[in-house]
């Protein structure tokens, strides 16, 4: 059970690697590589396959994301409730994860919509851009739930402490 | 560092650095993913010396990403280190330290070769097992750090009843 669970939490996060670091470097990283290369339609020829390989990984990513975010989303949640030590507000926790899987399913849509044409449409840049500051919000939404529910443990743990004493 | 600041900059500090850490490591590990899986495919018409070409150019644009995000790694693991001192030095939580460590010294193995493979002009001898090797390595990074987390949690949040000594704040 154990190793499902640090299983579940180490491909949530190698799949949200691949995703950001997937999208920097389609929408930052390979156009500035492309920018010196010869003629134009080689450059668009392997921007388009290179876009068909993200597209491919990008939508396999979704799945795992989703899959292992809801099994860790129960165990976030039992671990909270299951803290006897715990008294403090859980509603900053709660809320912080709500934050998250919104952002996550707007990233989601985006990502398909972005992707969805053969070609890259006009508005296909604009898209990543606005995927890729998301992105980066959801990271500091995790970040600031981690921060949450260490601080609610060292807390719960402090006043038990202070209560045993 | 909890002595000479106030606790509401270290309120801020902490998930910022954590935030730092994740984007940071998302930014080398999918990079590399991507320079790994998706930069072969786009060029896989492509002449050889064409090929070569493009994985220089890619190589060039991505070493400031490996730079900026080796050192903001460094800087924020250090800030969460100090952060987490007292939790590896407590008799029960304690036990997640030695999965802390080996993730600083895989962490910092993967960080130098990601370092040699994009410093100086011409990459090293077999960039491509190089780049394969470090990939294996970052990857067992984030599962080691995953354990600890693992560890850490389930010793903190374990509904034995029994108050759990250590915590952040004293």
């Amino acid at each position: 059970m154990d190793l499902v669970q640090i299983a579940s939490r180490w491909l949530h996060v190698v799949a949200a690697c691949l995703v950001i670091g997937g999208v920097f470097f389609m929408r930052v990283l390979l156009p500035m590589g492309l920018r010196t290369m010869g003629a134009d339609a080689m450059r668009s020829e392997m921007y388009l396959r290179a876009r068909r390989g993200f597209k491919m990984m990008t939508h396999s990513c979704i799945f795992v994301l989703l899959v292992t975010g809801t099994y860790n989303m129960i165990l976030a949640f039992k671990g909270i409730n299951a803290n006897p030590n715990l008294i403090g507000s859980k509603a900053l926790f709660h809320g912080l994860i709500g934050v998250h899987l919104i952002l996550a399913i707007l990233v989601i849509v985006l990502a398909i919509v972005a992707l969805k044409p053969k070609e890259p449409k006009a508005n296909a840049k604009g898209l990543m851009t606005v995927n890729l500051v998301l992105l980066f919000l959801i990271v500091a939404t995790t970040s600031a739930t981690k921060a949450t529910r260490d601080r609610l443990n060292a807390e719960g743990a402090r006043v038990a402490s202070d209560a045993a004493k | 560092m909890a002595m000479v600041m106030p606790d509401w900059l270290l309120h801020i500090l902490y998930p910022i650095t954590g935030w730092l850490h994740i984007v940071c490591t998302t930014l080398i590990v999918g990079g590399t993913l991507f320079y790994e899986l998706v930069v072969p495919i786009a060029c896989e018409e492509l002449r050889p010396e064409q090929q070569l070409y493009v994985f220089a150019r890619a190589r060039w644009v991505f070493r400031w990403v490996v730079w900026v995000s080796a050192a903001l790694l460094v800087g924020s693991g250090l800030v969460m280190l100090w952060r987490m001192w007292p939790v590896y030095h407590d008799k029960i939580l304690g036990a997640s330290f030695r999965w802390g460590l080996m993730h600083m010294g895989l962490g910092a193995m993967g960080l130098v070769i990601a370092l040699l493979l994009t410093i100086g002009r011409s990459p090293p001898a077999h960039p491509i097992r190089w780049m394969r090797i470090n990939l294996v390595i970052l990857l067992v990074v984030i599962f080691v750090a995953s354990v600890t987390r693992h560890v850490r949690l389930t010793l903190s949040e374990k509904p034995s009843g029994e108050p759990m000594p250590g915590s952040l704040k004293k």
